[in-house]
């Protein structure tokens, strides 16, 4: 048990000590980390399907700009232990997980608080010229933190917490299991109405009922219905890619006047941004090597995530290794590095990495004297982070992560492992790569870099065409993963007819399909997310036992 | 004003909050912009017009230009951002009728301090949102639409 609780304690510390991004973000989502916990507490099986149910329920939450809406590194690692622990069914996981997760926002925002007292060290060794001292502010304290907030509750939990999680689970009657079950059931119709309320456009709305209907009526697994709906968002993406060939235009802009008139501007996609011509012979280069370690300490630009500066320890620290090539003496490298100290918060996995580029590139001209200004460089990096970010969280939280994660839990429902390694190596190999795009395009073309790649429309042609691959995934989850039925009978004549028959033979999935549509109807009211899922365990447990509800999972 | 559906002071202006939550809690189909500096940056207008998605339409203007655009009224759902609150004080004095201000992101910068988690304010600009109160206009914290709306002045004493 002392092994479990020490690796399950490790997890759950890197979980929100994000020190290597690309990795550290999958220990959000807790389809990668119940697996882990699974494999860690020796029942991996278990640990996956309690993962995959919690993560249902949060694949439309969407976290921005440093807040957390739920905490689901909690929900994760401390829910799918729990049950492990209890040794309880995993549909039971997700009445554990939602305490845990809104109990788990008070530990993120003492981390975040108390994190901020690394970057003011930060600032007084690096006026003494500690250039090292910012690199071990940026690690190694919030390492700390995280191990207090998060190791020490797990490992206490993993090792002590089995006589209790069993005897608690016992002393539960079985009639309040199904109950919850029921609730289990249902819950899943939540992260997917929000995903719903999130990717659905008024236009688009049609792929998700030809999701569902397609999962409800063929038996087509999700798996199926993906593939499906890649190959539509294909030929889609493909059609719009000649249109706007023929066109030669591809961003649309929609302005707006002050006498309130819009117009509607197609922005060329051909036009290159001009290159200016510099009079000034480059003496010193960054060389690729440079470039290539820069980007890899990009990852870890949440690594001291605070909420007064949020990532500008992290980007002072990913600014030394380039600094350091373009300047020899300490004192000159101090200098330009204080400039990073300062408010900084973007997206960081796949279109953030730009900004870092256009940095380097930035900071390659100042150093060979061509007349940029420290304020120069803070001007463009303070500009672009919003914009770059906006894009960048659509992409990554709108359409990457649920997509992936959303197939990758129906996978592991089925019992396949697949489900949480696919997914993980996929999401790995795609911020990689398009990290790593983006930061050499920035570095290469500076400034114009981002216009130029946003203005060629891809952008904006990958997140609408994979939109309809979220709503179908979205559509067939609805009819797979919301396991709710109804147990009420007719009675006609001398037989009693399930009510559910009835139900089936107007069409399969009505009932998943409502709730769904409820629970979305209610987003769209802006009823908050907490009084739904309140709603939904009232509803659960009161259609339970009035015997108008069964869990079908 | 009608169909002011949010007026938000976000030193980031566009960004991942107003792009995956805002605009599609508001239900907003415009975005303005009001800001001397940006409105007269070219690079920086091309920018926020090439991230906002295609069916947002966005205007980006001076505080004079904000002027003559609001005192027309709005047809359509629209949200107002602005990098701090002095510019609502001169919209205000200008006539334009704002009835609410949404403070969601105000960065740590050298001469501000921090007034609630993530939004840090300077003195002055306290003032001038003490002004916007005096005037009848409530100020609240909110980062995310999910979030419960703080009164910020709780924090300004």
């Amino acid at each position: 048990m002392l092994f479990s609780a020490i690796l399950v304690a490790l997890l759950a510390t890197m979980g929100q000590w994000w020190f290597f991004g690309p990795v550290t973000k999958c220990l959000v989502y807790p389809l990668t980390t119940g697996t882990l916990v699974g494999i860690f507490m020796g029942d991996p099986m278990l640990g996956m399907l309690a993962g995959a149910n919690i993560q249902l329920i949060y694949l439309g939450w969407i976290s921005a700009g440093g807040t957390m809406p739920s905490n689901t590194i909690v929900a994760g690692v401390f829910g799918t232990a729990l049950t492990i622990l209890a040794g309880a069914d995993p549909s039971m996981a997700v009445t554990f997980a939602i305490p845990l997760s809104m109990l788990g926002l008070l530990l993120n925002q003492v981390y975040m608080t108390v994190n901020a007292a690394w970057i003011h060290q930060a600032d007084k060794m690096l006026e003494k010229g500690n250039i090292k001292g910012v690199r071990f502010m940026n690690f190694v304290p919030s390492f700390f933190m995280a191990l207090l907030l998060y190791g020490v509750p797990a490992f206490l939990m993993v090792m002590y917490g089995s006589d209790w999680a069993q005897a608690a689970l016992a002393a539960v009657p079985e009639s309040v299991i199904s109950a919850l079950q029921v609730v289990g059931g249902i819950m899943p119709a939540l992260g997917i109405a929000m995903l719903l309320n999130y990717l659905g456009k008024k236009m688009l709305i049609p792929w998700f009922f030809g999701g569902f209907f397609l999962t409800v009526y063929s038996g087509l697994n999700l798996t199926a219905v993906s593939i499906f709906s890649a190959i539509i968002a294909v030929i889609l993406y493909m059609n719009g890619n000649r249109e706007t060939k023929e066109a030669g235009t591809a961003k649309k802009v929609k302005r707006l006047s002050v006498n309130k008139t819009v117009t509607t501007e197609l922005v060329g996609g051909t036009s290159e941004a001009e290159t200016v011509k510099s009079e000034v012979v480059y003496t010193k280069k960054l060389s690729k090597k440079t470039l290539i370690k820069t980007w890899l300490w990009t990852t870890s630009t949440e690594a001291c995530y605070n909420y007064e500066r949020l990532q500008a320890l992290g980007i002072a620290n990913l600014m030394i290794t380039p600094i350091r090539a373009l300047y020899d003496t300490a004192e000159k490298q101090v200098e330009e590095l204080k400039k990073y100290m300062v408010f900084y918060n973007s997206e960081v996995f796949t279109v953030g990495p730009i900004v870092n580029g256009i940095t380097c590139s930035m900071e390659e001209a100042r150093a060979n004297g061509e007349n940029i200004t420290a304020k120069d460089i803070n001007a463009v990096r303070t500009g672009l982070m919003g914009p770059v970010a906006g894009i960048g969280d659509t992409v990554m939280q709108g359409i990457l992560f649920p997509i992936l994660f959303g197939i990758g839990c129906s996978m592991a429902l089925d019992g396949s492992y697949m489900g949480p390694i696919l997914s993980f190596v996929i999401f790995e190999a795609l911020i990689f790569g398009c990290g790593y795009y983006m930061f050499m395009t920035g570095y290469k073309k500076g400034k114009s870099s981002l216009l130029t790649i946003l203005k060629n429309g891809t952008v904006d042609k990958i997140i609408n065409s994979f939109s309809i691959v979220g709503l179908m995934v979205v559509g067939s989850m609805a009819a797979s993963r919301v396991t709710v039925g109804t147990s009420l009978t007719v009675t006609v004549g001398s037989g009693a007819t399930a009510f559910q028959d009835v139900l089936d033979s107007l069409a399969p999935g009505l009932l998943p399909l409502g709730i769904t549509m409820l629970v979305w109807w209610m987003l769209k009211k802006k009823v908050n997310t907490i009084w739904i899922i309140l709603a939904i365990f009232v509803v659960g447990i009161l259609g339970y036992y009035t015997g108008i509800l069964m869990y079908t999972g | 004003m009608q169909n002011l559906v949010l007026t938000r002071v976000d030193d980031r202006l566009i960004h991942g909050q107003v792009m995956t939550a805002w605009i599609k809690n508001c239900q907003a189909n415009q975005v303005v912009i009001v800001d001397d500096g940006v409105a007269q940056d070219e690079y920086m207008i091309e920018v926020l017009e090439m991230a906002i998605p295609e069916e947002i339409a966005i205007g980006i203007f001076t505080k004079e230009e904000g002027v003559q655009f609001f005192s027309q009224g709005l047809d359509e759902p629209t949200i107002l951002l602005v990098k701090g609150p002095q510019v609502l004080n001169y919209l205000k004095d200008h006539g334009i009728d704002i009835e609410e201000v949404d403070v969601g992101g105000m960065g740590a910068r050298s001469d501000r301090s921090v007034l609630y988690k993530n939004i840090s304010t300077s003195p002055e600009e306290n003032a001038e949102f003490r002004k916007l109160i005096e005037n009848g206009v409530h100020v609240y914290i909110q980062v995310m639409p999910n979030h419960k709306q703080i009164d910020i002045n709780e924090y300004l004493k």
